[in-house]
């Protein structure tokens, strides 16, 4: 599961990435509200999907890592219950 | 409001500004997909680690968080969108009012918005004041123009502005409220394009617990995408067998006992015995379900499901949502979902590998779908031979296939009607009301569909298409009459009697349809692999036509790949 959420993140990042080259103008209009307001919007977007990427990407990480722990700790119990109950 | 000068306005690129839009509407798009892969892949956190509360409740933020971006992203998109049309309007409505200040003799300068009149004009004029009037006019419709487009900049400016997310808090992690039932119950009155706009306008959070919440309703909603109907019916398809068999066991139980403590008991004893053997048979035709589900594999989608009476189900052999054919077939007499699922899904996955064999694109860009969403007639009464049950089909059909439309992506759409035997007349009924969006009918072995001339049922003709196979007793039933008519006294009573009351066969030359070539026998066996049958269907599916073997009837042109 944690890997999968990993790779969940990556689509938040390309959501913008793929998408860059439309959706703010190389050339500003001069005097267009609409113009800027789309300029200030992209840079803010780009912030927040790399944001959000990143902790999506942690989050999964975290879930591999908190498995994988859980997994060895199993494990050490299963091994310390199998050398208790062994042969003296 | 900002200064719009008229060579603003004539110089503004609105063809940019429409690819702003779309680049924002497909980055609002790319955060859909990206917050259902994450709400997947996050689904059974809370089952597989029940006591990792802290991973759940910041799996539950993350999710919330991811899916409040989708409708600002798309309210972006959608805001450029309108003020790219807003502008290109405008651009032509200055240069109309320029044309005919020009047409008038007027000297329009557009780029500065000023309207002259040449010293004729007021030396020869009766009312010079009128002249001075028009320009007066001339100028106020330059400056009404440009207000407008003012406005529209402001407003398209502002809603991008409240559209932006947060520095430190993004779009905060408050989920939006969830949808409750009363709400999608309201969607059943709504057509499929309003219930898909509906549906988008949801944030991916908000979908998924609509479906979670109440699967048995999103599950028949024409309107949701493929794809979420098929999560939504699978849920349903789980609950309701885990319920059926966990009623059919204690009744089980129950008559075990009554046979050993009260076996004199009858009533009880048959009670137990008729609510056991229900579950039973419901349980036997989801287990149907299921069996071609698994055959179908990730090539399948179950777009509805409903074990109730004699079944409704409907499959689809790939996503129609994506494909750039579909065909949507209707079986005909005597269907049931536990008697023929199995074989008809097949009968889908025959045509569907035929059809992508004269496709040029990928595979997977021919979907099939098993459409058994009417109660189909019987076999042991005289339900076939009456309208009835295609006027109950029909309009669910007709809905069903406006989905179709409302839910596919943005590319091309190839959509097809087919029906088989009666289910042709389910499709005759939606055809005839003249609403249905398909661009070809498809059927087989039809003992008619209640009218006379395919132009009824769709406006160009060539694209009705019909085949019979020459020894099909119900396609061949229309005929019957104008044989008997000839035998004295009771041969029309005869005709009369074995007719089949549906109206002429649309395969005979009279009715104004294609009649493709069939090369099988019988009513049940136009699906045989590497038959002409079915090649012939798959032509048409797949749009190219003038490849198709003929009886009568004339293609019209083939569909660009």
């Amino acid at each position: 599961m944690g890997s999968a959420v990993t790779a969940a993140s990556a689509g938040f990042r390309t959501a913008y990435s793929r998408n860059e080259a439309d959706l703010t103008s190389g050339t500003v209009a001069d005097g267009w509200a609409t113009a800027s307001a789309v300029t200030r919007a992209g840079e803010a977007w780009r912030a927040f999907s790399g944001e959000l990427a990143g902790q999506v990407r942690a989050f999964g990480d975290g879930l591999s890592q908190s498995a994988r722990e859980l997994a060895a700790s199993d494990q050490a119990s299963a091994e310390r219950v199998s050398g208790a109950g062994g042969p003296r | 409001m900002s200064e719009i000068t008229l060579r603003m306005l004539f110089d503004v690129d609105t063809a940019a500004i429409g690819r702003r839009a779309e680049g924002w509407l497909r980055m609002a798009n790319s955060l859909d997909d990206a917050c259902e892969e994450l709400i997947r892949a996050s689904r059974d956190l809370e089952n597989v680690w029940p006591s990792g509360d802290t991973a759940v409740r910041r799996s539950a933020d993350l999710r919330a968080e991811a899916s409040n971006s989708y409708p600002p992203c798309r309210r972006i998109g959608d805001a450029l969108r309108l003020h790219a049309d807003t502008l290109r309007g405008l651009q032509d409505q200055v240069r109309a009012v320029a044309a005919e200040a020009s047409g008038r003799g007027f000297s329009v300068d557009v780029t500065t918005g000023t309207v002259q009149a040449p010293s004729h004009m007021f030396t020869e004029s009766a009312s010079p004041q009128i002249v001075a009037q028009s320009i007066n006019a001339y100028v106020n419709e330059f400056q009404a123009i440009l207000a407008r487009a003012a406005e529209s900049d402001a407003s398209t400016a502002n809603t991008i502005a409240v559209n932006v997310p947060d520095p430190a808090k993004g779009f905060g992690t408050l989920g939006m409220p969830p949808v409750s039932e009363q709400t999608l119950r309201d969607q059943q009155g709504r057509t499929p394009r309003q219930v898909n706009d509906w549906w988008r306008s949801l944030t991916p959070e908000q979908q998924e617990r609509a479906l979670q919440d109440h699967p048995e309703l999103v599950g028949w909603l024409d309107g949701v995408p493929s794809s979420d109907r098929d999560v939504a019916n699978r849920l349903v398809l789980a609950d309701r067998k885990g319920a059926l068999q966990t009623a059919a066991d204690q009744h089980a139980a129950r008559l075990a006992r009554l046979l050993v403590d009260d076996p004199y008991n009858e009533i009880d004893i048959q009670r137990e015995t008729e609510a056991m053997n229900a579950a039973q048979d419901q349980l036997g035709k989801l287990a149907e379900v299921d069996r071609a589900l698994q055959s179908l594999g990730e090539q399948g989608l179950l777009l509805g499901v409903d074990p109730a009476g004699d079944g409704r189900v409907v499959i689809a052999v790939n996503d129609p949502d994506t494909a750039r054919h579909t065909g949507v077939w209707v079986p005909g007499l005597g269907t049931t979902m536990e008697g023929n699922t199995v074989g008809n899904v097949e009968r889908m996955q025959q045509l569907n590998l035929a059809a992508d064999r004269h496709t040029l694109g990928e595979a997977g860009d021919v979907s099939t779908v098993y459409w058994l969403g009417y109660d189909a007639p019987d076999l042991n009464n005289l339900s076939v031979a009456m309208e009835g049950r295609s006027e109950q089909g029909g309009p669910r059909y007709l809905n069903f296939m406006e989905g179709m439309r409302a839910t596919h992506d943005a590319g091309p759409s190839h959509l097809v009607a087919m029906g088989h035997s009666y289910g042709s007349t389910v499709v005759a009924e939606a055809a005839l009301t003249k609403q249905l969006p398909v661009d070809d009918i498809l059927v087989q072995g039809s003992p008619g569909m209640h009218t006379e001339h395919a132009a009824d049922l769709m406006a160009d003709p060539r694209h009705v298409w019909a085949g019979s196979a020459g020894n099909d007793p119900v396609a061949e039933t229309s005929n019957v009459t104008k044989w008997t008519q000839f035998a004295p006294i009771v041969g029309p009573f005869i005709g009369d009697a074995y007719d089949d009351g549906h109206g002429v066969s649309p395969h005979e030359a009279s009715f104004g349809a294609n009649e493709y070539r069939v090369d099988t026998s019988g009513h049940t066996h136009y699906w045989e692999p590497n038959s002409e049958s079915l090649d012939n269907q798959a032509r048409v599916l797949a749009g190219q036509y003038s490849f198709t073997t003929r009886v009568h009837g004339d293609p019209p042109p083939d569909v660009v790949p």
